[in-house]
């Protein structure tokens, strides 16, 4: 009943940061050199075509009456008219924002599954070769640009041996899991460089601990010790570590989709940005705010329900 | 497990009853822990056999090796230590076995219980469920069936409420509760044989009373056996039937706990008993064992309690270890084992500095 | 697994030893820090002199198209062949390290300089100012930093100077927040009291008396940054955003080699290598730093 409390609390945390960054976005936009109408019609224009936009935008109007409009929309789910399609903003996300969250739902799943056994590995083995091998990882990781990464992948994967598709959405649940492999992939390589370190210093510092030492007194062993009394103590503190990472983790999703030309609101920010569709880059900006924000809620309450110690507030 | 009749203390034991086999045995058991300053000999060529249904004291300071020999019994040990030596629990040698046949016998056979429990219990599992584990990993019970049980477990030991402490988490018990909580954990299995590192030294004393009580009762009362490990004399002497008294790594002086500690045979005992402040009694005031404790290293030659003895002789720098019988199945390692000591309880008789110095 | 469970173990047998603790300055331990450090410092001397010497080093005008040369294959004239305009591949990374690592450097540096002076400040007078800032702290934060830097770039601009404001504004908040924690913890201690009851300014305090403390972390992070950046500038330059062509950029050099993947593969990978180097340089020197500062 408290965690329920404690999720509404944090909601309405959650709606007032983003109408800050609804504000600070709206500001900045404003700041722009040239007009809508100026930046929609290109060089070509006449000075009346581009007042004439601009009055049909309701750009002429005060900055406050185009703020309380904007807000009003806001409320309303209307995140503006995206100049490049012609359509509502809301619309074409609605199409596109599906598939970045698969992919990232798809790269979280990969980092654990890859994080986790690695640490794991390193922690149970340590100073083994097998932990040095692991550990020295992360410094080549760190480095290597995703986009960079899912190329080399695309070049090897897709192309020389041709198991996963070079570009695009598949069809199909099986067909999306091959296409958004590569990509997620990518994502994971430098994610779990930096988890796994923590894990892995996490892991250690738990198998000093007493508890660990009455469990294997009392005869468990194995998978058993490692999945029932290591793992859950050892997690929390890299649970931390990911909800400050999440958010690179997004922007590095979104790069990649440009490189696997996957239609998620990755590419098309970018197309946005270079005919510079101003209500497109705001709406998608503001969506990518709220999912870094709800990702940090879940992870919270997944902390509390892992460490029954913590007192959410 | 065999029902024994109630006990009262001592009087079962005999001091020299060879009767019944032991049920555990340690034979000649040296641990070797590699460090960075050498090798340091933990445990030296240490014997010992525990009688199904009695308690063994083990005694010592900090570092005399207690506690490697508990977990060198368990098999607990780091990779890099070195074990020689035999352990037997009933018949079976201990460390001959595979690592996996010899954790499925830790916590059926052997089980343990830790000096503190608020770390020794895993702080994000509830109670019960933790309870529950040996036997769900020993004897394949059902989940429903072990949580039943731990819930008996919980009530044997005297906690209120059973049903519902076990569904609590490790932080939200009192300190009494935990150490309960730990020893329904040890029995869970009904195992033969309890290891205890230092259970009472976290508590309280009048937590300590009721604790010892509780082990009499659930343990030696059902023929459990205990080996106790403690620096304190006073707590082992309550519950033990025997005692052994360690130093730097071996044994100086076994037998009945209520003769050893009446009359002990090795000065050492002796002075860990006078550092005892006197429960009753004429008050005198008690008097620290002066000195070092031995250097691990490179420990003293001949009887390693020599620097600092009050009445050490020439001959004691380099006296042969032989943990001798001086009769009524005691042994003593000490030149004057065979007879009460040469040392007074008056106060100045043995002074800070004059126990330094061997003469 | 089975093995794993009877793995390390240390019980503390001796109180006041610490056999069990990884000994940080045991000398076979410290041997390999300075190697990391002497590695890592090496790598980076190497991109800092290539930047620096571009003009002598690179054997050709990275902007000199030479079209009947174009897709060349490495060799004799060109160690890494040439680009789909004839341009010589090497000399482009070389003068890619002028416009990629300095523009990083400029960047990081001086999101270290403001968000070392917003840390000090929200750290040392707390108060709304504290409150106000952090607030924003958080909703920089939450925009993840690729979609802020479009905003940015929108407003801005292209070319080298507005992406360099643009990285400022995105990174200076992990400094902030860094240099702010570090500050609340010190800020109780003893020597600040001391230095007010002395009645010295705040501005005195804060820079004779807390930056010194705090500056480490700032300058230990600085590392990691300055390859995120080199990340970010390259993949802005991937997309085509940021620095414009044709100026030779790592990025945008990858993104020119897609098309010849199967052919030239070269193209795309050399210039990810450079920047992979880079970062483990980057690491090292971070790396070994942080041990130094655990083990004293």
């Amino acid at each position: 009943m408290a965690r329920l409390r404690y999720v509404g609390k944090r909601l309405l945390y959650v709606v007032l940061t983003l109408w800050g960054v609804s504000l600070l976005l709206f500001l900045l936009l404003h700041a722009l050199p040239s007009t809508p109408g100026q930046l929609m019609l290109g060089e070509a224009a006449t000075p009346d075509q581009v007042v004439a936009i601009n009055h049909a935008l309701g750009y002429d109007r005060s900055m406050v009456s185009q703020y309380a409009s904007y807000m009003g929309g806001l409320l309303h789910g209307d995140l503006g008219t995206s100049y490049l399609f012609q359509r509502p903003v809301s619309d074409e996300l609605r199409i596109a924002l599906p598939v970045t969250l698969k992919l990232a739902v798809f790269a979280l799943i990969l980092d654990v599954v890859v994080t986790v056994p690695l640490a794991t590995i390193a922690a149970m083995r340590k100073n083994k070769p097998v932990d040095h091998a692991i550990r020295a990882i992360p410094l080549i990781g760190i480095g290597m640009p995703p986009f960079w990464t899912g190329t080399i992948l695309l070049v090897i994967f897709a192309i020389a041996f041709k198991i996963f598709p070079a570009g695009g959405l598949e069809h199909g649940f099986g067909g999306t899991l091959r296409s958004l492999f590569l990509p997620a992939l990518t994502q994971t390589i430098v994610a779990s460089a930096i988890l796994t370190r923590s894990l892995r210093q996490s892991i250690l510092e738990v198998l000093q601990s007493d508890y660990i030492l009455t469990a294997r007194a009392k005869g468990v062993r194995g998978l058993r010790l490692v999945v029932g009394h290591v793992l859950p103590n050892a997690v929390v503190p890299t649970l931390s570590l990911l909800s400050v990472l999440f958010a690179g983790l997004i922007g590095g999703v979104l790069i990649t989709e440009s490189v696997f030309a996957l239609p998620g609101i990755g590419s098309m920010v970018v197309q946005a940005f270079q005919v510079y569709d101003i209500p497109l880059v705001s709406g998608i900006t503001l969506v990518t705010a709220a999912l870094i924000l709800v990702m940090n809620l879940l992870l919270d309450v997944l902390y509390s329900l892992l460490d029954p110690r913590v007192v959410l507030r | 497990m065999t029902s024994q009749p109630s006990r009262r203390e001592g009087t079962r034991w005999q001091a020299d009853a060879a009767t019944g086999k032991p049920l555990l045995r340690v034979r000649g058991l040296s641990v070797t822990l590699p460090t960075r300053r050498g090798d340091i000999k933990a445990v030296d060529g240490v014997s010992l056999d525990v009688m199904p249904g009695s308690a063994l004291g083990l005694v010592g300071e900090s570092g005399s090796g207690k506690s490697i020999l508990l977990r060198s019994i368990l098999g607990l040990l780091p990779d890099e230590a070195h074990v020689e030596g035999q352990i037997y629990l009933e018949d079976e040698e201990l460390n001959a076995l595979a690592p996996k046949q010899r954790a499925m016998s830790r916590g059926k056979n052997i089980s343990v219980i830790f000096q503190d429990p608020m770390t020794a219990l895993n702080p994000v599992r509830r109670i019960g469920a933790q309870i529950a584990e040996g036997p769900i990993v020993h004897y394949g019970l059902r989940r429903s069936a072990a949580r039943a049980r731990a819930i008996e477990l919980l009530a044997e030991v005297g906690i209120p409420d059973a049903a519902e402490v076990s569904r609590r988490y490790p932080h939200e018990l009192s300190g009494g509760m935990r150490q309960r909580a730990l020893i329904a954990m040890a029995l869970a299995c009904d195992p033969k044989i309890i290891l205890c590192d230092e259970p009472t030294t976290a508590l309280d004393v009048t937590l300590q009373k009721k604790i010892i009580d509780l082990l009499r009762r659930v343990c030696l009362d059902r023929g459990v056996a205990l080996l106790f490990v403690s620096h304190d004399l006073a707590v082992v002497s309550e519950l033990c039937d025997f005692v052994n008294v360690m130093y730097a790594g071996r044994f100086v002086e076994t037998g009945l706990a209520r003769q050893v500690i009446s009359s002990p045979r090795h000065v050492y005992t002796w002075a860990l008993l006078r550092s005892l402040p006197p429960v009753d009694g004429p008050r005198v005031a008690p008097l620290s064992i002066g000195g070092l404790p031995p250097d691990r290293l490179h420990p003293p030659t001949g009887c390693r309690f020599h620097p600092r003895c009050p009445v050490a002789q020439d001959v004691c720098v380099t006296l042969p270890y032989d943990l001798k019988d001086v009769g009524n199945g005691r042994r003593s390692a000490c030149i004057y084992g065979a007879a009460p000591l040469p040392v007074t309880d008056e106060p100045g008789a043995v002074t800070d500095e004059q126990s330094g110095v061997v003469r | 697994m089975k093995s794993v469970t009877e793995g390390e173990l240390q019980p503390q047998p001796f109180a006041d030893t610490d056999e069990s603790a990884a000994p940080t300055s045991s000398a076979p331990r410290r041997r390999r820090r300075s190697m990391k450090m002497t590695l890592g410092l090496s790598i980076l001397a190497v991109y800092i002199a290539v930047a620096l010497l571009a003009p002598i080093v690179a054997p050709y005008n990275p902007l000199a198209q030479q079209i009947p040369d174009a897709l060349a294959h490495p060799g004799m004239h060109h160690l890494l062949g040439t680009d789909q305009l004839g341009r010589d591949v090497l000399s482009r990374i070389i003068y890619g390290a002028r416009v990629d690592l300095v523009a990083a450097t400029a960047a990081s540096l001086g999101a270290c300089i403001i968000g070392t002076f917003v840390g000090l400040l929200t750290g040392y007078a707390g108060g709304w100012l504290d409150i106000v800032l952090t607030r924003i702290m958080d909703m920089v934060q939450t925009i993840p930093s690729f979609t802020l830097l479009l905003v940015l770039l929108l407003v801005l601009g292209p070319g080298a100077k507005s992406l360099v404001i643009a990285l400022i504004v995105t990174h200076w908040v992990v400094y902030a927040r860094l240099i702010r924690g570090s500050v609340l913890t010190l800020r109780s201690q003893d020597f600040v009291a001391a230095a007010r009851l002395a009645g010295l300014r705040t501005s005195r305090i804060l820079v004779r008396h807390l930056l010194p403390n705090v500056g480490r972390q700032a300058v230990t992070y600085l590392a990691s940054d300055i390859i995120l950046a080199v990340t970010a500038i390259a993949s802005l330059g991937y997309l085509g955003i940021g620095i414009q062509p044709p100026t030779a950029e790592w990025g945008s050099m990858i993104n020119d080699g897609q098309d010849f993947l199967s052919s030239n593969w070269w193209l795309s990978v050399a210039p990810g290598v450079v920047v992979v180097v880079l970062g483990l340089g980057l690491a090292l020197v971070s790396d070994s730093f942080n041990e130094r500062k655990d083990s004293s």
